[in-house]
């Protein structure tokens, strides 16, 4: 067995492979936070007044609260004076084609693997890019503004539609909801907007990819998705950044807004940087994600591949309101080292006849810890309301732990709930037979990964899936130098 | 806990004070739990514990902890005794083991019973000690009085049962029990213990009751729980249990009356090989709250449990469930299986669940 | 092309195999017979390589070479097929995918090119045809679900496709009726190309009805007391297993 366990050490410690800095020269706000931080931030994105009440009020409530303690996590404490709330890359001049991008940013996206148009348009994505909290480029825009798609940036949504930001931010996440979740409300730099109109079927899966990159920034982007009457959009999230030594603070606030027969499908890829092997540095991911199934027969669907940050905390979560409305659930979370994960969701059930799905895959090894915490709410109301859980947890290694921590409340009798959990180990038994059948305990394990996550996998796009999977098998590979 | 000061102020009210604890041998052990009780007082719905419980009926009422004396005689009692021949009844009266009531036709049965107070029972006091920090628990140690310790010698088969039979009589006031019950289990023993709590008349009440079993080597035993106390009672019980190897611990959980009703039960699968199995039947109706917390801490390899909980919940009741299993590092090869099946008749009626999992591959604590 | 000297091997800090003797020639079969405890299925696993069983003393040649010193994985590459007396589940891994990693693995172990997904279905068509596999299997996930004998059947459509030169058959017959009995044999009659060798490791003679072994062995205590013909099973089958016991304790 031992020299299982040195294989599984090994195989589960990969190297991070975007770990690296590029050179764009970003201009930065001084450190710390004020009222005067908050006011600086709303001054060069040139808001409107509204935007920096609003952000005014997050503040003044923020500092009335005080950081939650309840997640199944431990790390040292945020000094929120020693970050730097805002830093843009510095553009050269106004954009006008994509030849004029920072050629440091476009290979920075080369380098990710996100080519920002040709290979995007074979694969029919539509990216919007997102460089410490700034959106530095959308694709397709003219495009999908013909089908009267609006994809862009949060900032210029903000100048450009007006009256959508108002109506709609805040409306599934307020300010006051948690203690983060206020922060980003009074300091978010950036973030993708989306509004799908009544009966439009979005052609092509919309993307933000985020990436940190300046040292002692924070990231607090903000992401507001709207679908319409009849509206279908599916939307991806990826992520990473730098290896530095620091603790980097990313703390994201996500709102789905999904009217009558409304669907979203909302995917994420999250690996910002986990920290080195002795667990410093890293990412604390703390984020806020929320949709609200606001219309009869809306459908909103979570999917998440957790990866990456030293610290996550990240509950997606469906407010079903509207009768015969819809929410999933599907993740898979990834811990290794010294990572810890509390992730899971909360399923808010209202109308009547509602449905629910939550299938959760935690993959602990090394010294990490995996949780799983979610909530199935069962209101008086939601008659006939359905929710199927399940909740599974893979251990590789014997310095690792899982735990699960499922709130199931029922109030109403026609309503059925239904979770079911399993934990097992990467078996010794399962290991010996594929290598008696040829196949090295490092692809053993990959392969008995790879089919444990199956469930999740499948509800990706066809090409994120595979992005998945490769991140998996890097995530579970030696350290090859 | 912010709270606690809140709190604090209605339990200095109540009897739970220095002056009302018993004086004996034990008063080192309760001073002790009393202090750890005080300095939180009655955790409130913020404790992850108690979330789903509402503890004012007991906070906010005035009981006598102090152990209250009854007029009743055996005939009052008969209506309770198990009639079976094969069966030791054992009363205890607001908490307080009465001799007088209890014991066997034949006068004779193979188990020896002591006084905590003795020294036989001085060494399974201190073994058994346990989180004394939850605040139920060191309420008990701290007010228990007249409890006693059951031990049922090795290779001991006893084909009869032990009735543990618990009734509450308070003629005039608000009456808070605290029974207190060790039964240790000598290797190779098999035996069953059936423990019914019952109300002698309306009078609010409170039980606070602690049972803890040491269940040695190769021993089988099965405790039935029947809960069955008037409408105005509340009820919190604790059942520890440490289950050596090859043991085996069945614990049968039936709650009908009360008002408020926790059940706290904590098995230990300490040793290789050790196998325990928990069941629990609710039925519940008006306003009453059922609430059954259930650890099972594998802690050793081999080890297997099996849960089986069950709610039928009918007007405005209220029932929880939270099962919590842990695997220790060395626990290799452990079988743990908790299911939970809950059937709500009235639109009133709500439950909650809380299954939890937990792995730990090195002891945090 | 084996060739086992005086192997003694424990499990758990005991002994169980003590001075085993054995040799296989290119395209013999051998059956290995025992009572229970007689330390069968610890020789299959010697073989194998299974971590927690130890060679104490002895050796074990495969062509020559030392194969105590190899992993398991690189003796199932050089053609050392075990075939599981209780075939592991592996969920949500498709038998195909799984076999085109094993096949692949030990193609490159060979220098030979990797089978691309085309030739590698039309491999798996022949196959399965060759132990009348149903297709339907080839997409459940690796042994989630089968039956007992639908389990044995896919290790016998794994040594199939792995085309191995040592076949170790390890109480193949246990838990199947007569009629799977007979669809595993046909299987495992079909891979016999007059190269290949086979161990069949049982504790009945009814396998041998179906799979005709060259040399029969009895192991007893952790060796081999007995070896003849295949008359030898029939002989064990009437007389049980007592007869050799006194024999040997005499």
């Amino acid at each position: 067995m031992s020299e299982d366990l040195k294989i599984i050490d090994e195989v589960t410690s990969g190297e991070y492979k975007w770990g690296f800095v590029s050179n764009i020269e970003s201009e930065n706000a001084p450190k710390g936070l004020s009222e005067d931080i908050v006011r600086f931030i709303s001054a060069k994105k040139k808001e409107p007044e509204w935007m920096l009440e609003f952000r005014l009020k997050a503040f003044r409530h923020w500092q009335k609260m005080q950081e939650p303690q309840w997640a199944n996590v431990n790390y040292p404490k945020v000094d929120f004076q020693d970050i730097i709330y805002y830093s843009a890359p510095k553009p050269k001049k106004q954009l006008n084609s994509l030849d004029e991008l920072d050629p440091e940013i476009k290979a920075t996206f080369d380098k990710l693997g996100i080519s920002l148009l040709e290979q995007k348009r074979l694969a029919g994505v539509a990216v919007d890019a997102v460089i410490d909290s700034v959106s530095v480029k959308t694709t397709f825009r003219q495009e999908l503004s013909k089908l009267g798609i609006i994809f862009s940036s949060f900032s210029e949504a903000v100048q450009e539609h007006p009256e959508l930001v108002k109506k709609y931010m805040g409306s599934v996440v307020p300010y006051t909801d948690n203690f983060y979740a206020a922060l980003n409300s009074a300091v978010f730099s950036d973030g993708s907007f989306c509004y799908i109109p009544k009966g439009v079927r979005c052609p092509m899966e919309l993307s933000t990819y985020f990436r940190i990159n300046s040292a002692g920034t924070g990231q607090f982007e903000r992401t507001l998705i709207i679908a319409d009457e009849g509206a279908y959009v599916s939307y991806l999230e990826g992520c990473t950044a730098p290896k530095r030594d620091e603790n980097q603070l990313h703390a994201a606030v996500v709102e789905i807004y999904a009217h009558t027969d409304a669907q979203v499908k909302y995917s994420t890829v999250q690996n910002w940087y986990p920290g080195d092997k002795d667990g410093r540095g890293g990412i604390f991911n703390f984020v806020t994600k929320r949709g609200l199934c606001a219309g009869e027969r809306s459908k909103i669907s979570w999917t998440q591949v957790e990866t990456g940050s030293a610290v996550t905390w990240k509950y997606p979560s469906v407010i079903l309101k509207g009768d015969y409305s819809t929410g999933e659930f599907y993740s898979v979370a990834l811990t290794n080292n010294y990572q810890q994960v509390d992730t899971g969701t909360k399923m808010i059930h209202i109308g009547k006849h509602t449905r629910s799905t939550i299938i959760s895959k935690g993959i602990s090894g090394g010294r990490s810890n995996n949780s799983y915490r979610g909530l199935v709410r069962i209101g008086k109301q939601a008659e006939k309301a359905r929710n199927f859980s399940q909740c599974d947890s893979l251990l590789l290694g014997d310095k690792c732990g899982a735990h699960t921590f499922p709130y199931l409340e029922c109030a109403n009798p026609t309503a059925k709930v239904e979770h079911e959990a399993t934990t097992s180990k990467v078996g010794e038994d399962q290991i010996f037979y594929c290598n008696q059948r040829g196949i090295s305990t490092e692809d053993a394990i990959g392969l008995i990964v790879n089919g444990y996550c199956k469930e999740v996998f499948n509800q990706l796009p066809m090409e994120f899936a595979v992005e998945a999977q490769k991140l998996l098998a890097v995530s579970l590979e030696g350290s090859v130098g | 806990m912010n709270s606690s000061v809140d709190t604090l102020s209605v339990t200095n009210e109540t009897s739970i004070a220095e002056d009302n604890i018993p004086v004996d041998g034990l008063q080192k052990l309760r001073l002790a739990a009393l202090n750890k009780f005080l300095e939180k007082g009655f955790p409130d719905s913020k404790h992850e514990e108690w979330k789903y419980l509402n503890l004012k009926p007991i906070s906010e009422t005035k009981y006598n902890h102090r152990v209250v004396s009854s007029p009743l005689k055996a005939s009052d009692l008969e209506q309770f005794y198990d009639a079976g021949n094969d069966t030791v009844n054992l009363v205890f009266i607001n908490g307080r083991y009465c001799s007088e009531f209890s014991g066997h036709q034949s006068h004779k049965h193979p188990f020896s019973i002591y006084s905590l107070e003795s020294r036989e029972a001085e060494l399974y006091l201190e073994t058994l000690r346990n989180s004394e920090d939850e605040p139920f628990h060191a309420l008990n140690t701290a007010f228990h009085q007249g409890g006693i310790m059951i031990h049922v010698p090795d290779d001991c088969r006893m084909p009869m049962t032990i009735h543990l039979l618990y009734v509450n009589d308070s003629q005039n006031e608000a009456v808070a029990a605290h029974p207190k019950c060790i039964v240790v289990a000598g290797k190779n023993s098999a035996f069953q213990v059936i423990a019914t709590y019952h109300s002698l008349n309306n009078f609010p009440s409170l039980t606070n009751t602690v049972t803890e079993f040491l269940i040695g080597e190769n021993a089988v035993v099965e405790f039935d729980i029947k809960q069955n106390e008037n409408s105005n009672a509340n009820h919190i019980s604790r059942v520890y249990a440490r289950v050596q190897r090859k043991a085996v611990f069945d614990i049968f959980t039936v709650t009908m009356g009360g008002a408020l009703v926790r059940n706290n039960l904590e098995i230990i699968l300490s040793e290789p090989n050790a196998c325990a199995h928990l069941n629990g039947l609710t039925v519940a109706d008006g306003y009453q709250v059922v609430d059954n917390h259930t650890v099972v801490d594998h802690a050793s390899p081999n080890c297997e449990s099996n849960q089986l909980y069950k709610n039928i919940l009918d007007d405005h009741s209220q029932g929880v469930f939270n099962g919590k299993i842990f695997v220790r590092k060395d626990a290799q090869k452990t079988n743990a299986f908790q299911s939970s099946k809950n059937v709500l008749l009235s639109n009133t009626a709500v439950m909650n669940a809380k299954p939890q999992l937990e792995i730990f591959c090195y002891r945090k604590n | 092309m084996l060739n086992i000297k005086n192997l003694h091997a424990s499990v758990e800090g005991r002994e169980i195999l003590n001075g085993l003797n054995l040799q296989v020639n290119p395209g013999e079969v051998h059956a290995i017979m025992g009572p229970n405890g007689s330390g069968k299925s610890t020789l299959a696993s010697v073989l194998a390589g299974r971590e927690a069983y130890e060679v104490n003393d002895g050796e074990i040649l495969y062509h020559g070479e030392n194969l105590i010193e190899l992993s398991p994985e690189e003796r199932a590459r050089k053609g050392i097929f075990l075939a599981f007396q209780y075939p592991i589940e592996i969920p949500g891994v498709s038998n195909a995918n799984f076999l085109k990693t094993a096949v692949n693995e030990v193609r490159k172990s060979k220098d030979m090119d990797v089978l691309d997904s085309k030739d590698f279905l039309k491999l798996m068509k022949d196959k399965m045809q060759l132990v009348k596999m149903d297709k339907s299997m080839t997409q459940r996930s690796v042994n989630e679900g089968f039956s007992g004998g639908e389990k044995k059947r896919n290790e016998i459509f794994q040594m199939a496709m792995l085309e191995p030169e040592l076949c170790v058959l390890d109480e193949t017959d246990s838990g199947l009726d007569i009629d799977a009995l007979r669809i595993v044999s046909d299987g495992i009659n079909a891979l016999r190309d007059g190269k290949r060798s086979f161990i069949v490791i049982t504790h009945y003679q009814r396998l041998l009805d179906y799979i005709v072994p060259d040399f029969v062995h009895v192991l007893y205590k952790g060796k081999i007391v007995k070896s003849g013909p295949k008359e030898l099973a029939l002989e064990l089958e009437e007389k049980g297993y007592d007869w050799i016991k006194e024999e040997v304790e005499i």
